[in-house]
């Protein structure tokens, strides 16, 4: 979910990025809770949420290190 | 009918039947008080009538008495001004000012709250203090907002209420997919009711007509609900941090309107005009009213409204205070039209069945109810069929406890309301006790029964004896108005909800359960007949 507010567009209210995540959130957790129920092979279904989380806390960092770039430059 | 293998098959029964077994009392919890809640602005009207009611949730006339009020205040509480409907019917202005805290700690909202008659605009009483202590203060509110409380926190302090109905809310939403995926005969038991076979048979059947039409139902309702508790609590602190990198202050520009700083004073323009100018623009109903920055050059008016007609979303508009000159229509979240907050704003109207007025509501509470009874009797089933064997007869009686005993209590907390309250005084934990005071007897009930069968139909009874008694509370210990009074000053709501806790008092008076024993319950039958519950417990 931290990951979709890096990759969607704010859009002309700049909320886009906040709000779609938001909304997706429920059917983002189902989704991912019944596919490692349901997938046979434990060991991939670990490595599919592994990947997402850090695909996720990679895209967060990114953001937060672009930000920290532009208010040095600001500064 | 899905097709799915029998290793899938198994799998979501296992995840249903975990989702009912683990949270299925506290799931029956909150889905009961929310059915409740549908009507929350009418139990609140019930509970504590004004003596009149208001032509409209904000009156002709209510800008004018706005400035008479604001004269009588203290000057810093001009900063920011709101006036609204509470759940009874009567207005509520608040008068406040935002006051810096002690370091570390978050800014607290101070002021005077002024309680009005919503026909007359007689001030009834006044309070200044933190927001938390005047909202406090008053408790005509107080039965509504003990159910939601219960609904949205279970009566938890502070955030971990939000991700207790949050955890809830994903329950619900794994049981209802799982529910739909393994149903396999979903349109035929949609329209199966065999009356005349066996009782335990014709209970099952209930119970899964009603889990067949509230299916689409209780997913929407799910979702919906995680959305408000998780998006609450940690959804949306944590992408605002994301999102605007932690910078409050952009996050604030976003949502708020931009209004150049001007602290000159100026008068304030004719609220009541604007009023009437903001429904004629929009076609909807102004709905509440706020003020920032009364007497000032810079004041920003901010009208509330319903949605238009045939529309769902609501919407509000702006005017510049000093001049009443129209400044901006807002949308429900942010400062632009955006699909963002279109489908953000979807959420309210679908969680709560207000997008219709009262048939869309009475459509959320037959729903909301069919889906209580379907976690209630879903667990019945599951726990008559084992009611031999002795670990599942406790389960049986906290089912009981709970499932019968929770409509006690709630009735029994009405009934306090009526014995405690005096005018709208507040009640502060009163209500509370009396719950839990009701939970405490219910359990004993419950557990001290000779049977888990014989809980069910005491509780039963107990329910609908205090639900007979509550329109008698209204009207001789709360002095609340006759059904006369009521009808002839524009407060249907009292008669009709009197009438409605009559006849649900006589249904659980009058209602016979269907008695089997478990042997009854384990006769042979084809699997088309087990329920979802019995076919898991195959499946384990």
């Amino acid at each position: 979910m931290g990951g979709l507010a890096v990759v969607i567009a704010p859009g002309p209210a700049m909320i886009n990025n906040v709000a779609v995540p938001l909304v997706l959130f429920p059917g983002a957790w189902g989704v991912l809770f019944f596919y490692a129920c349901l997938d046979q092979k434990l060991l991939r279904a670990y490595g599919v949420v592994a990947g997402l989380t850090l695909l996720n806390g990679g895209l967060i960092a990114w953001h937060f290190a672009q930000t920290a770039d532009v208010l040095q430059a600001a500064a | 009918m899905i097709n799915v293998s029998t290793r899938m098959t198994k799998s979501l029964l296992a995840i249903h039947g975990c989702s009912a077994v683990f949270l299925g009392l506290l799931l029956y919890t909150v889905i009961l008080t929310g059915t409740l809640a549908v009507f929350e602005h009418e139990l609140g009207v019930w509970a504590n009538p004004p003596s009149q009611a208001g032509e409209a949730p904000l009156p002709s006339g209510i800008g004018a008495r706005m400035k008479t009020l604001a004269a009588s205040v203290d000057p810093a509480y001009l900063d920011e001004v709101g006036v609204f409907p509470s759940s009874d019917g009567r207005l509520m202005a608040f008068f406040h000012t935002h006051v810096e805290a002690e370091q570390g700690r978050e800014a607290v909202e101070e002021g005077t709250l002024i309680l009005l008659e919503p026909a007359s605009l007689e001030e009834l009483d006044r309070v200044t203090g933190s927001a938390d202590e005047v909202f406090r203060h008053f408790g005509n509110n107080a039965l509504s907002n003990f159910l939601l409380d219960l609904h949205i926190r279970l009566l938890l302090p502070g955030q971990w209420g939000l991700w207790a109905t949050g955890l809830l809310g994903f329950a619900m939403l794994v049981a209802s997919v799982s529910g739909f995926v393994i149903h396999r005969h979903l349109i035929k038991d949609i329209f199966t009711l065999r009356r005349r076979r066996a009782d335990v048979l014709a209970a099952r059947d209930a119970h899964v007509i009603a889990g067949s039409w509230s299916l689409p139902f209780a997913f929407v309702l799910a979702f919906t609900g995680a959305f408000f508790s998780f998006g609450g609590a940690i959804g949306l602190p944590m992408l605002a941090a994301i999102a605007f990198g932690g910078d409050v202050e952009t996050a604030l520009e976003v949502l708020q309107p931009e209004v150049g700083e001007d602290s000159s004073p100026a008068p304030l323009a004719d609220l009541d005009l604007i009023l009437v100018s903001a429904a004629e623009r929009t076609g909807g109903e102004p709905q509440n009213m706020f003020v920032n920055h009364w007497g000032r050059a810079d004041a920003l008016v901010t009208v509330r409204m319903s949605a238009e007609e045939g529309g769902l979303l609501p919407g509000a508009v702006l005017y510049k205070g000093a001049t009443g000159e129209f400044f901006k229509t807002q949308p429900n979240l942010g400062n632009e039209p955006s699909f963002g907050g279109d489908l953000a704003g979807l959420m309210s109207p679908l969680h709560f069945g207000n997008f219709a007025g009262t048939p869309s509501k009475i459509v959320w509470f037959a729903l909301g109810f069919a889906s209580a009874y379907v976690a209630l009797t879903g667990m019945v089933l599951w726990t008559r069929r084992r009611e031999s064997e002795p670990g599942w007869d406790k389960l049986a009686r906290a089912t009981a406890w709970l499932g019968y005993g929770l409509p006690a209590s709630l009735a029994a907390v009405a009934a306090g309301y009526f014995l405690l309250i005096d005018g709208v005084s507040g009640l502060g934990y009163s209500l509370l006790y009396v719950f839990l005071g009701g939970l405490l007897a219910t359990a004993l009930l419950s557990f001290g029964a000779r049977s888990a069968e014989a809980a069910n139909r005491l509780l039963l009874r107990l329910t609908g004896g205090i639900m007979l008694l509550l329109p008698l509370l209204r009207w001789l210990a709360a002095e609340g108005p006759g059904w006369g009074m009521a009808l002839s000053s524009g407060l249907s709501w009292v008669f009709v909800m009197d009438l409605c806790f009559i006849l649900g008092a006589l249904a659980c008076l009058r209602y016979k359960r269907p008695h089997s024993s478990p042997e009854e319950i384990n006769i042979e039958r084809t699997d088309e007949d087990k329920t979802v519950a019995e076919r898991v417990a195959d499946a384990a």
